[in-house]
C-alpha cells in the first residue's frame, strides 16, 4: 500500500539524489611513519550499496562498531574511501580534489552525535553559524548576522541566543545549533550520525520532530544512522541493517518490519525492547549467541555465520550476496527462502547458546 | 549539566555569588606581578634616585626595616647607589628578558606543536625528532656557546632562553591539540569545507591557548631564574646595566657586612616566581585546564 | 485491565507482610560549587520480597542518587542524607555505622553499574575479585570461594568457567564484563540486587542477553530486584512496579501495566508519547515535551514540572500531594487531586 515510493525504480526524472556503490573503508592500523610493525587491515566498510532519493530517509542501523558512522564519514570524505563510488546529485566525488570538494559541501552535510563535542566551545553561537557563511563566501556583514537569526528560528531558538557559548545550553538545544550551522549552506542532503541517541527520552521527540519539519519544509533527504530500530521506523522510507561492515539487509520499512528476511534483522527486532509490558511479557526473543567478531578478523564466508543460528558449512565458505528478493527488498543470506517465517530458535537458553 | 534558557535567566541572577575555584590564586598573583612589573617598567622615570648615582656620603646604609632611613628605602650599596632605584631598574632588565623570551618560546612552540599536533605523520616526525635531538643537547652549554659567540644583550639572551624552552611548549601542545583534533566540531568545520589554517588559527589554536597561558606563567618563573643564574655566572646583560642576577652576584662579597645588597634583588626574583606561579595555578583551576 | 487489578491487590495485600525495603521521606543534597543541589525531594516506596522495581527518568533525575543512598555510597563529604529512613528487613539503614553498613552491602544488598569496565579492577583476575566477597561476608575457605565463583561464572553464561576465573578483566569483552559483575554481585547471595543502567552500554542483541539472563536468576533465586534505567522498554519487561522519578521526585509510582496503560501523571504520559510507536505513521509527530529539566540548584516551586507542563495551572506553584487513582497507584499532581484524569485530557493539549 505505501509502495509508491520504490526507489529503486526511478525514472529519469527522479534519480537518486546520493548514491553509493560498493563503498569500502579499510583502516590501516598499528602504522608509524617510519614503518616497522607489520600492518593490519580493520575493514570497517567493506562494499556498502544503496541509493536515496529526493526528500526520502534511508535508515542505516545496526550495532556499535559495525561500521555506520565510517559510511557516514566516508561520504562525507572525512575519510577517504578506499574504493567504490559516491555520487551526490550525480557528480561522483569519491576522488575529488579538496577545492572540488568544497563546492559539494554546500550539497552535503552533517549532523554529529554528541552534541558536546561537536560545537566549538571557544566561539559564540553566532560565530559556529556565520562560520558556513565565511568560508563559502556567501554575502558578508549585517546579512551574515540576519541569516543567523533566521536559521535560529528556523530550528526553533531564540535569535538571541547567538552571542552565547555552547556551554550554557543543553543536550537538545546544542543538537538545534549543530542543526542550524548544517542548515546554513542550504544543503540538499543531511547525513545525521546518531543525531539523538546523546540525548534524554523527551529531548529526542523534540529533535525527531523538528528535522521531520525540516525535511517537509526544505526538501532534504537524510542518511540517518540509529541503532534505534523504533526512532528509525518512525522516520525512515527505507532502511538499511548492517553488520559488520556490510549490509545483509535494505527494504521499505513496512517491509522490513513487517517481513523481515535476515537471520540478524529478525534477531535485532525481536531484541528490541517494547514499551508496554503485554507485548513484552508476551514475545518470545531470538537470542543470538556471542559477540559482534572484531573487524579486524571477520569470519569467513557469511559474515553472520558465528552468531546465526541457521549457519551450515555452506555458510562458512560462502559469501552470501545481496540480492533482490522481492520488489524493494533486497537481502544477504544463502537460506532467506527456506527461513521466511521462521522466527529464529526462540527461548534457547543462554546457557546453550553461549557455549 | 547547566543551560541557560531566556525563560531561566532570572532564576539564574537569585543564585547566591561564589567565587570559582582559582581565582583568588589567580587574582593575587596577578595584582602582584602588575604591579612589581609597572614599577620595574616605569623605572627610568620613577626610581627615588637615579640607579647609577654614586654618592659616597650614604655607603652601606641598611633597609629602613634593619635601621636604616627613609630616604633609602631598601639601603645603599658600597658606593651609595639607591637599592630600590637599582631592583627597580634590575628588574626592567630581566622582566624584559623573562617575557621576550616567553613570548618567543611560546610563539614558536605552540606554531610547532598545532603543525605537529593536526598533520601528524610527516611534520610530526621531523618536529618530534627536532625536539628529542634539542632535549639530548645539553642546553646550559648551548647557551654558553651562543653567549660567547655573539655576545650578552638582553635580545640574545632571551632568544638564547627561548631557545631552549620551545620544546616544552611544542611537546604540550601537540599533545593538546590532537586531542582537540579528534573532536567532532574539528571535523564539522571540515565537513563545511574549512581549509587547514582556518582550522588550526581558528579553531584549535583558541582552544589549546588556556593552556599555554597556563604553561607560560609558570615557565616564566623559570626563565627569570635562568637569566639570573646566567647572570650570576657573568654571562648575563653586561655592567653598568644591572640585572637582578647580577646584583645578587655583586653583593655576594658583602654578604657579611651589607646582606641587603643582594638579599633584595634575591627577594624580588622569588616573589615574581612565586607571583608567577600562584597565577598560572590559578588560571588552571579556573580554565580546568589538567 | 481486569488482570492488572488482580495482580495489583495481590501484591498489595502481601506487600506489608514481607516487605524487604521500605524507604521513607528520602531527601538527600549535595554541597557543589553552584550551591546544594536538593538531588532527592522525600522520596518513598516500598519494594517486597523477590519484587522486581523499575527506577524510570532523565539524566540527572536522582535514580542512581536513590541507589547510592541504599548502598550507603553516597559521594563523600559532597553528598549527604538530609532527612528520611530506609528500613531493609525493618533495619534502619541510615542509623548504622560503616563497620555495620559493610557487612550489608554486597552480602544483602548488591550492586552493578553500568560501566562493567571501570568498575572491575583491570589489575586482579577476576578469581580475586569474586572469591574477596564470598571469602569475608560468607567465610569461605579459598578453595570453597572457587568452587562458589565458578559455579556463579557458569551461572551467569561464562563458558568453561573453570579456565576464564584466571582471566583480567579486559581479556573479557563488554557483554561479557558484565555478567561477570553480575556474578560478582551474586556471589553473596544478596535479597535485593540493585542494578544501574546495566545494558544502556551495550549493543541491543546483547542487552536482549543480559535482561533474560536478570530474569532467570531472579526468578531462580527469588530475590528482589530495582532495576535503573532510562529505557522505558526495559521497564516493560522486566518490573513488576516502576517509579517514575522527575527532578528528585518519585512523580509516580505504580504497577508496570498501571503506569503503562493507565499513566496519571503528565510527565510519564509524556514520556510514552516521546517514543514512537511501533504502529506509528511515518511523518506523523511524535508527542513530545517541550522544555528541558530543571536546574536542581535552582529548582521551580511547587511542582517540579510545571515550567514544561501543557496542563499547568496556578495550584501548581505549590507542592502537588501525593493522591491514590486507584489501589497501588499514585501520582503527584495537582489534576488528580481536582479529579481530572490526565490520560483522556492527553488529547486535548
Ligand atoms: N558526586 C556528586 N556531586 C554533586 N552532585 C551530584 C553528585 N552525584 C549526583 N549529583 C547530582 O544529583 C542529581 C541526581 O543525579 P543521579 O546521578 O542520581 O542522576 P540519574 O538519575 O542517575 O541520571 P543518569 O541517568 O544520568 O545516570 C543530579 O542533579 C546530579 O548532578
Ligand atoms: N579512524 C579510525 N581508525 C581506525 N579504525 C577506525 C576508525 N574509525 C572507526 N574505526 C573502526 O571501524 C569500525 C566501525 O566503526 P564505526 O563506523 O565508528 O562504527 P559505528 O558507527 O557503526 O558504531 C570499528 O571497529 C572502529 O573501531
Ligand atoms: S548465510 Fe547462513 S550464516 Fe549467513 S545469515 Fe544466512 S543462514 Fe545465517
Ligand atoms: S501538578 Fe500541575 S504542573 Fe505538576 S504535573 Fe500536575 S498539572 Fe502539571
Ligand atoms: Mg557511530
Ligand atoms: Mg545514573
Amino acid at each position: 500500500m505505501m509502495n509508491v515510493h520504490l526507489m529503486h525504480n526511478n525514472s529519469a526524472s527522479n534519480r537518486p539524489v546520493l548514491e553509493v556503490a560498493n563503498l569500502k573503508k579499510h583502516f590501516v592500523i598499528g602504522k608509524s611513519f617510519f614503518g616497522g610493525k607489520p600492518l593490519t587491515k580493520l575493514k570497517a566498510v567493506d562494499g556498502v550499496s544503496f541509493a536515496i532519493g529526493a526528500g526520502k530517509t534511508l535508515g542505516l542501523v545496526g550495532e556499535s562498531g559495525c561500521g555506520k558512522s565510517t559510511v557516514g564519514k566516508t561520504i562525507l570524505r572525512l575519510y577517504n574511501p578506499t574504493e567504490g563510488s559516491i555520487r551526490v546529485l550525480d557528480q561522483e566525488i569519491s576522488a575529488l580534489k579538496p577545492k572540488a570538494m568544497r563546492d559539494v559541501r554546500r550539497s552535503l552535510q552533517m549532523i554529529f552525535q554528541d552534541p558536546y563535542a561537536s560545537l566549538d566551545p571557544q566561539m559564540t553561537v553566532g560565530r559556529i553559524i556565520s562560520e558556513a557563511l565565511e568560508i563559502h563566501g556567501l554575502p558578508k556583514g549585517q546579512s551574515h548576522a540576519s541569516r543567523v537569526k533566521e536559521l535560529l528560528s528556523l530550528v526553533g531558538l531564540d535569535p538571541v541566543v547567538a552571542n552565547r557559548r555552547p556551554k550554557e545550553f543543553s543536550g537538545g538545544q546544542r543538537q538545534r545549533i549543530g542543526i542550524a550551522r548544517a542548515l546554513a549552506v542550504e544543503p540538499k542532503v543531511l547525513v545525521c550520525d546518531e543525531p539523538i541517541s546523546a540525548l534524554d527520552v523527551s529531548i529526542q521527540a523534540q529533535v525527531i520532530n523538528l528535522l521531520q519539519r525540516l525535511q517537509d519544509e526544505l526538501g532534504l533527504t537524510y542518511l540517518f544512522i540509529a541503532h534505534d530500530l523504533g526512532v528509525v521506523r518512525h522516520f525512515s522510507d527505507r532502511v538499511a541493517v548492517m553488520y559488520l561492515g556490510g549490509i545483509v539487509e535494505i527494504a521499505d520499512r513496512d517491509r522490513l518490519y513487517a517481513d523481515p528476511l535476515h537471520p540478524y534483522t529478525k534477531a535485532l527486532l525481536s531484541a528490541i525492547p517494547v514499551p508496554d509490558p503485554d507485548v513484552e511479557q508476551q514475545r518470545r526473543r531470538i537470542l543470538l549467541r556471542g559477540e559482534l567478531p572484531s573487524p579486524l578478523n571477520p569470519p569467513l564466508g557469511c559474515r553472520f555465520h558465528t552468531r546465526c543460528p541457521f549457519a551450515t558449512d555452506r555458510c562458512r565458505e560462502e559469501v552470501p550476496a545481496l540480492v533482490a528478493v522481492a520488489p524493494g527488498q533486497e537481502v544477504a543470506c544463502h537460506y532467506w527462502q527456506e527461513l521466511r517465517g521462521v522466527e529464529g530458535r526462540p527461548n534457547q537458553s543462554i546457557l546453550e547458546t553461549e557455549k | 549539566m547547566t543551560f541557560v534558557q531566556p525563560a531561566t535567566s532570572t532564576q539564574q541572577a537569585r543564585r547566591p555569588f561564589r567565587i570559582p575555584r582559582g581565582a583568588g590564586k589567580a587574582i593575587g598573583g596577578g595584582a602582584v606581578l602588575l604591579i612589581i612589573v609597572v614599577a620595574c617598567f616605569l623605572s627610568p622615570w620613577i626610581t627615588p634616585y637615579p640607579p647609577n648615582a654614586v654618592k659616597l656620603s650614604a655607603r652601606l646604609m641598611p633597609p629602613v626595616f634593619a635601621g636604616g632611613s627613609f630616604e633609602h628605602l631598601l639601603g645603599t650599596d658600597e658606593v651609595g647607589r639607591d637599592i630600590l632605584s637599582r631592583v627597580m631598574m634590575g628588574g626592567s632588565t630581566s622582566l624584559s628578558i623573562g617575557v621576550l623570551a616567553v613570548v618567543v618560546s611560546t610563539a614558536i612552540g605552540s606554531l610547532m606543536g598545532l603543525v605537529a599536533g593536526y598533520f601528524g605523520r610527516f611534520f610530526d616526525a621531523v618536529i618530534t625528532i627536532a625536539a628529542e635531538i634539542q632535549l639530548a643537547l645539553p642546553s646550559m652549554l648551548i647557551i654558553f656557546f651562543f653567549l660567547a659567540v655573539i655576545g650578552p644583550n638582553i635580545i640574545t639572551i632571551a632568544l638564547v632562553l627561548a631557545l631552549s624552552d620551545w620544546v616544552l611548549y611544542a611537546r604540550m601542545v601537540r599533545a593538546r591539540t590532537m586531542v582537540e583534533r579528534a573532536r567532532d566540531y574539528v571535523a564539522a568545520a571540515k565537513v563545511l569545507g574549512a581549509g587547514h589554517g582556518r582550522i588550526i588559527f581558528n579553531h584549535l589554536w583558541p582552544n589549546v591557548l588556556p593552556t599555554i597561558l597556563v604553561v607560560s606563567m609558570i615557565s616564566l618563573g623559570g626563565v627569570i631564574l635562568s637569566e639570573s643564574a646566567l647572570s650570576y655566572l657573568g654571562l648575563g646583560v653586561q655592567r653598568p646595566w644591572p640585572s637582578w642576577g647580577r646584583m645578587v652576584a655583586d653583593g655576594q662579597q658583602r654578604l657579611q657586612v651589607a646582606w641587603w645588597i643582594s638579599v633584595c634583588p634575591a627577594a624580588a626574583i622569588a616573589t615574581v616566581v612565586f607571583c608567577a606561579n600562584l597565577l598560572g595555578d590559578g588560571l588552571r583551576q579556573l580554565w580546568k585546564v589538567e | 485491565m481486569m488482570n492488572a487489578h488482580v495482580r495489583t491487590e495481590a501484591s498489595e495485600a502481601a506487600r506489608p507482610a514481607s516487605s524487604l525495603l521500605e524507604v521513607k521521606n528520602l531527601t538527600t543534597e549535595f554541597r557543589t560549587e553552584r550551591g546544594t543541589v536538593r538531588s532527592l525531594h522525600s522520596v518513598s516506596f516500598g519494594l517486597g520480597e523477590g519484587e522486581a522495581l523499575g527506577l524510570v527518568g532523565e539524566s540527572g533525575c536522582g535514580k542512581s542518587v536513590t541507589a547510592l543512598s541504599i548502598m550507603g555510597l553516597l559521594p563523600q563529604p559532597a553528598g549527604r542524607i538530609v532527612s528520611g529512613e530506609i528500613l531493609f528487613n525493618g533495619v534502619d539503614l541510615t542509623k548504622l555505622s560503616d563497620r555495620e553498613m559493610e557487612a550489608v552491602r554486597g552480602k544483602d544488598i548488591a550492586l552493578i553499574f553500568q560501566d562493567a569496565l571501570t568498575s572491575l579492577n583491570p589489575v586482579l583476575t577476576i578469581e580475586r575479585q569474586i572469591t574477596e566477597a564470598a571469602r569475608r561476608h560468607l567465610g569461605l575457605s579459598p578453595a570453597a570461594a572457587r568452587r562458589r565463583a565458578i559455579e556463579f561464572l557458569d551461572l551467569v553464561g561464562i563458558p568453561a568457567p573453570d579456565k576464564r576465573i584466571s582471566d583480567y578483566p579486559h581479556q573479557f569483552s563488554g557483554g561479557m564484563r558484565q555478567r561477570v559483575m553480575i556474578a560478582m554481585a551474586l556471589v553473596c547471595g544478596p535479597r535485593l540486587l540493585i542494578a544501574d543502567e546495566p545494558t544502556t552500554a551495550l549493543d541491543v542483541t546483547i542487552q536482549a542477553q543480559i535482561l533474560e539472563l536478570l530474569q532467570r536468576l531472579r526468578k531462580e533465586l527469588s530475590m528482589a530486584l530495582i532495576m535503573i534505567t532510562h529505557d522505558l522498554g526495559v521497564v516493560a519487561g522486566i518490573a513488576d512496579r516502576v517509579n517514575v522519578m522527575y527532578a528528585g521526585h518519585v512523580v509516580e509510582t505504580g504497577m508496570v501495566r498501571q503506569i503503562f496503560k493507565n499513566a496519571s501523571h503528565p510527565y510519564t504520559a509524556g514520556l510514552l508519547g516521546s517514543i514512537p510507536k511501533l504502529d506509528s505513521i511515518r511523518g506523523s509527530k511524535l508527542q513530545s515535551i517541550k522544555g528541558t529539566p530543571p536546574d536542581l540548584a535552582n529548582p521551580p516551586p511547587g511542582c517540579p514540572f510545571t515550567p514544561r507542563c501543557s496542563h499547568a495551572f496556578d495550584k501548581c506553584a505549590e507542592p502537588p500531594p501525593r493522591s491514590s487513582p486507584e489501589p497501588a497507584h499514585a501520582a503527584e499532581c495537582w489534576l488528580l487531586e481536582a479529579g481530572v484524569n490526565t490520560a483522556d485530557s492527553r488529547g486535548l493539549s
